[in-house]
């Protein structure tokens, strides 16, 4: 499979903390890699550094074979789309305008190319219907997809969510990472980062588990979802159930 | 619908133009006007519409213009639907600049002096703003900073005219920060065009940038438009636009506040959209305020700035209680 996303020796440290330190990391075509970790563990910090939204102290970045540092903004936007936590919209856009902004990349709104893929993204998402609706007026899974379909506007290889599932139902929360894996199955890379450990172990292919911003462990699901790992990083009693791919939590919270 | 009325808003500032050139305190018949100054032969009608007329509704468009493209860019910049130029206290702090160099009489030793201060006045205010919006997230922090940076830039502007040489000069002075764009001529013409068609110019280009800061910096720098890269020409565009209306017709107030907000409905809340409707909004708003004051009978005109103030305030404090209600 093709590497869609290579990074090697990531270092990010700010005055307060060592927010990434020695974090590798290769994505190719068609996976999902979950980036799992407590609260401050690095996940979005790292989310931000492979977006190439952050300068790194040290390491190396690629999208696509090419180095990121040597990309114009606007040609990494093209290859990459980037969905922020709590993403936030400032004017009342309707949701039709909002998916537009997808396109701002290619500068093609106006033109059928652009008109083609923003009607593609309404659909995929499931939010033709409400198009002409102010964003705003919707709940929060509807917003969710609203976002997705501007990232899948961009029509990007590589697709970087930062907690996506957040605030959702579990209905929802299906409804978005269902949607995640179709587009690996369409051959994009896709990397998120998760707080649901049950979600990560459906959804991902390959997770990362952070602790204050190295890797504790990577690899397959049930490599890295054990009871010791869990207990380190999260502390808690905690297993995998490989059948259900659930993971359990067996105690309330160790001292 | 939408894309129709862009040309008729185009059209209604060529009308109102239009009338600009026929109302005013003496009447004359323009026609007759623009042939003598066609044939170049004098008459009192020729040198009112070349001398009077002219210049005011040449400033009274490119003014308003200038300030709703410049409130348009700060709303979408600040992404705060209350911000405009006078209202943060950037039209007040080009004015105190303008009147240091009015006081010190630098202005007579080159043209470009004058813009150049109230330029340098804007732009120190829109950096000390961006500054404070990182400090003092949310809509009502930055109104307050605008508020105390207007209190202490007039604060200053009165200490500097307290110093003025004659009653007359003060008086002068004071009208000019008030608002207007009577007497002027087409050497004013002269000095803002040029500043208002560059900050023009450097803020339509960055029309996408805005559109993607709708959705905060991180997502619009991940979309290929980091704030860093567009910060500088924005500001150095509201800068030009501010400074060189200043400069011309001093502080008139809540066009850029009230333009966009009107023709949001019309051409949707894009910012990018937004700010090539504002040139003509701008235009049409202020030609027909101009074109109201000469209209008014009063022993002294109305300054153009005192109406659009009477408009603005109420306008204002409808923005607040919408949003108000919108929470």
């Amino acid at each position: 499979m093709t590497t869609l996303l290579h990074a090697a020796h990531l270092h990010w440290r700010t005055p307060q903390a060592v927010r990434v330190a020695e974090i590798s990391l290769d994505v190719a075509a068609g996976e999902v890699i979950g980036i799992i970790g407590p609260n401050g563990a690095g996940k979005s910090s790292l989310l931000k550094l492979l977006a190439g939204l952050q300068l790194c102290d040290s390491g190396e970045r690629e999208l696509a074979g090419k180095p990121l540092a040597t990309m114009a903004p606007l040609e990494r936007a093209r290859l990459l789309g980037y969905l922020e936590q709590r993403p936030v919209l400032h004017w009342p856009f309707t949701v039709q305008q909002v998916v537009a902004l997808g396109r701002l990349p290619h500068g093609d709104a106006d033109r059928a190319s652009g008109v083609a893929a923003i009607a593609a993204a309404l659909a995929q998402c499931d939010v033709l219907d409400y198009a002409s609706r102010r964003f705003q007026q919707l709940s929060e899974g509807e917003k969710m997809r609203v976002n997705l379909a501007r990232l899948l506007a961009s029509q990007p290889q590589v697709l970087l969510a930062d907690e996506p599932t957040a605030s959702l139902d579990p209905a929802r929360q299906h409804e978005v990472m269902a949607l995640l894996r179709l587009q690996a199955q369409a051959g994009r890379a896709v990397v998120v980062t998760l707080h649901d450990l049950t979600t990560a172990a459906r959804y991902c292919d390959r997770l990362l588990l952070l602790q204050q911003g190295r890797v504790l462990a990577s690899g397959a699901v049930a490599e890295v979802l054990t009871p010791a790992l869990l207990r380190q990083a999260f502390q808690i009693n905690a297993s995998l159930d490989t059948s259900s791919a659930t993971v359990i939590i067996h105690s309330p919270p160790m001292a | 619908m939408t894309r129709a009325a862009l040309p008729l808003l185009w059209l209604l500032v060529l009308l109102l133009w239009l009338l600009e050139l026929v109302v005013g305190p003496a009447t004359i018949n323009v026609f007759t006007a623009l042939a003598d100054w066609i044939n170049n032969s004098d008459s009192v009608a020729r040198i009112i519409l070349q001398e009077v007329r002219v210049p005011r509704a040449l400033l009274a468009l490119l003014t308003g213009a200038s300030l709703a493209i410049s409130g348009a860019a700060l709303q979408g910049l600040l992404r705060n639907p209350l911000a405009s130029p006078d209202l943060l206290g950037i039209s007040q702090t080009a004015a105190l600049l303008a009147v240091c160099v009015l006081y010190f009489g630098w202005s007579q030793r080159a043209w470009w002096l004058l813009p150049l201060a109230a330029l340098l006045g804007a732009a120190l205010a829109v950096l000390l703003l961006l500054q404070l919006t990182r400090k003092l997230p949310g809509t009502h922090s930055l109104i307050l900073a605008g508020l105390a940076l207007t209190a202490l830039t007039s604060a200053l502007t009165t200490f500097a005219l307290s110093f003025a040489p004659n009653p007359y000069a003060l008086q002068e002075a004071y009208f000019w920060l008030l608002g207007s764009v009577a007497n002027r001529s087409l050497s004013d013409v002269a000095i803002a065009l040029p500043f208002m068609l560059l900050g023009s110019a450097l803020l339509l280009s960055c029309g996408r940038a805005l559109d993607a800061l709708s959705l905060g910096e991180d997502t619009a720098a991940s979309l290929g438009f980091p704030l860093a890269r567009y910060r500088w020409r924005l500001i150095i565009g509201v800068a030009c636009n501010i400074g060189a209306a200043v400069a011309v017709s001093g502080c008139i107030g809540f066009v850029g506040l009230i333009v966009p907000h009107l023709l949001r409905p019309l051409c949707g809340a894009q910012p990018g959209r937004l700010l090539g409707w504002s040139l003509p909004g701008g235009a049409a708003l202020v030609l027909l305020a101009d074109a109201l004051v000469q209209l008014v009978p009063a022993s002294q005109e109305l300054q153009l700035g005192v109406l659009t103030a009477l408009l603005g305030g109420p306008f204002f404090l409808l923005l607040l209680l919408q949003q108000r209600s919108e929470r």
